[in-house]
């Protein structure tokens, strides 16, 4: 499978619109980042991708048809932080039984990996803390290789040396298999280094889709007094303004068409957003 | 590195999934059903006067529960590794029977077992009772397969009411729940008294201690006609085990995961 395609997807729980018309393609091969704040409606997205639930219209095409196979459903794996697993299901069963869903799935490398990050392949599913739960998921997840990996909230509960091993991990395993992964998650900053493109999604509805480059590359801090700043804002998009004391700082954005800036007035500055920063600024936009 | 390579066709991946406690199940199952023969055995030859009477609805029940319990994790598993739902549905199917067919034929060497001690010790114990024929009435290798098929329609037809019931309540809301399962409870427990009181104790159907004694009469009617002979049994059966088969797939088909909260 190399697309999945997400068409004027909505769900509503009751009066409550967690998805507004959502349109998204994933290719094949790359590393996205899905983020977004809390119900936001990032997990509904992936839970219909994953047909897991239904959505209220629209419709999600895998290679251009609207269901999965026998064979295209092994192409997709999404990992959940629900309780969804059979719970009584010890550690070493649950990866042995998913490894008989999925073909390439390394067994022996999941249970080393899991060895490595300290858990007791004997104890059941419902005895491990949410950290090593969330662990032995993610590890799961990767170890099915397939071609698309959804991952809702892989560190969850991780202390910060797990979160840096699992990230290893999954560099490593997109590196071998070059499949798709789809990282859900609030630790922007952490991620930010894994990721190809981003997909910001706020009240239901995407707000920003890009490549992490194009997204960094037309993002910037401006700031300095506000007189000359406020002169210079109409070049661009603001997305969020500070004011302070007569200084202004401006998250702007710029056309990619867009010619090079002129050359700006003395005093002001310009300096590079982290994505953290970005989408901060980009759910205040919209709470506004 | 070890993977597997044998790449097996995902119904069969699911059925092997579904039916992988079923060692623990019978091992647990038939132990205990072996402790409670083991203990009349004991007392009965200490001279005691022990019976189990009606001891093959544990059979039963194990299958309704089996049936009725094995939904939810089982889909939720399967939803987990994106097997789609036909493939599901058909792999319930297959599991049904296989269920079906390993416990008739368990059932059926454990009471062929337990009747050859009876006999060799020369001690009266619990037994099947005449809901279903009597396993002592049918020696041999043709008894053995009568039983069996017996059994079978039978156990089959328990477990997909079981599953079916377990489907449909995994697809209500709480109040639907109680709508459907309030007056569907008080229907078979009023019918059940009702059988019960008319086959054991030979009450009268008109003269039946129930609730609404119209509503037990079609039970009894029922199961009078179905035990009629072995034709009507298995034709009842069969039907039974069909009709649900098919309303548990219509119902299965538009069910989504259900969540709870996260771990």
């Amino acid at each position: 499978m190399q697309t999945i395609k997400v068409c004027d997807v909505s769900k509503n729980y009751g009066d409550v619109q967690a998805l507004q018309q959502v349109n998204l393609e994933l290719a094949r091969g790359k590393i996205y980042g899905l983020l977004g704040r809390n119900g936001a409606g990032k997990s509904t997205l992936l839970k219909i991708i994953a047909e897991r639930i239904k959505p209220s219209s629209g419709r999600v095409l895998y290679d251009g048809t609207p269901t999965l196979d026998d064979v295209t459903s092994r192409e997709i794996y999404f990992s959940e932080p629900e309780n969804t697993l059979p719970e009584m299901m010890k550690v070493k069963d649950f990866c042995y039984y998913t490894s008989q869903f999925y073909p390439r799935f390394n067994l022996d490398e999941a249970l080393q990996l899991l060895k490595e990050f300290g858990i007791n392949e004997k104890k059941r599913l419902n005895q491990l803390s949410t950290g090593y739960y969330a662990i032995v998921r993610s590890i799961v997840a990767l170890q099915t290789r397939a071609g698309f990996i959804f991952m809702d909230e892989p560190t969850l509960g991780h202390d910060a040396v797990n979160r840096e091993l699992l990230y290893d991990e999954i560099l490593r395993i997109y590196r071998e298999e070059q499949n798709t992964i789809v990282l859900s998650t609030h630790l922007i900053d952490e991620v930010s280094n894994l990721l190809e493109e981003v997909i910001l999604l706020d009240h239901g509805r995407i707000i920003l889709e890009d490549s992490l480059e194009g997204v960094m590359d037309t993002h910037s801090y401006i700031s300095g007094l506000s007189e000359p700043v406020r002169q210079i804002a109409g070049m661009y998009t603001v997305i969020d303004k500070k004011e302070d004391l007569g200084f202004t700082t401006l998250l702007v954005k710029k056309s990619k068409d867009a010619p090079a800036a002129p050359a700006l007035p003395s005093g002001i500055n310009v300096s590079q957003a982290g994505l953290q920063d970005i989408f901060i600024a980009y759910c205040k936009n919209q709470d506004k | 590195m070890k993977t597997n390579r044998k790449n097996k066709p995902l119904l069969v991946s699911a059925v092997r999934v579904m039916t992988r406690d079923y060692g623990k199940f019978f091992i647990s199952f038939f132990g205990v059903m072996t402790a409670l023969y083991l203990i009349g055995f004991i007392v009965n030859l200490s001279g005691g006067n022990m019976k189990i009477g009606g001891i093959e609805g544990v059979y039963f029940i194990a299958c309704f529960v089996a049936g009725l319990a094995s939904f939810k994790e089982d889909f939720f598993f399967m939803a987990q590794n994106q097997v789609p739902k036909s493939t599901m549905t058909k792999a319930f199917i297959i599991e049904g029977f296989l269920f079906g067919i390993v416990t008739s034929f368990a059932v059926n060497v454990f009471a062929h077992v337990m009747a050859w001690i009876s006999s060799t010790i020369n001690h009266e114990i619990p037994r099947f009772i005449d809901l279903i024929p009597r396993v002592d009435d049918n020696g041999g290798l043709s008894g053995f397969g009568r039983n069996f098929v017996i059994i079978l329609s039978l156990y089959v037809a328990i477990y997909f009411i079981g599953l079916m019931l377990g489907t449909i309540n995994y697809r209500l809301n709480w109040l639907g729940r109680v709508i459907f399962w309030v007056p569907f409870g008080f229907l078979m427990l009023n019918g059940f008294i009702g059988t019960l009181q008319y086959y054991l104790d030979n009450i009268d159907p008109e003269e039946l201690e129930v609730l609404s004694v119209a509503l037990a009469k079609p039970f009894i009617n029922a199961i009078d006609w179905l035990m009629q002979n072995l034709g009507n049994f298995i034709i009842t059966c069969a039907a039974v085990t069909v009709f649900c088969i098919v309303v548990g797939a219509l119902t299965f088909r538009g069910a989504e995961v259900k969540y709870s909260k996260a771990k």
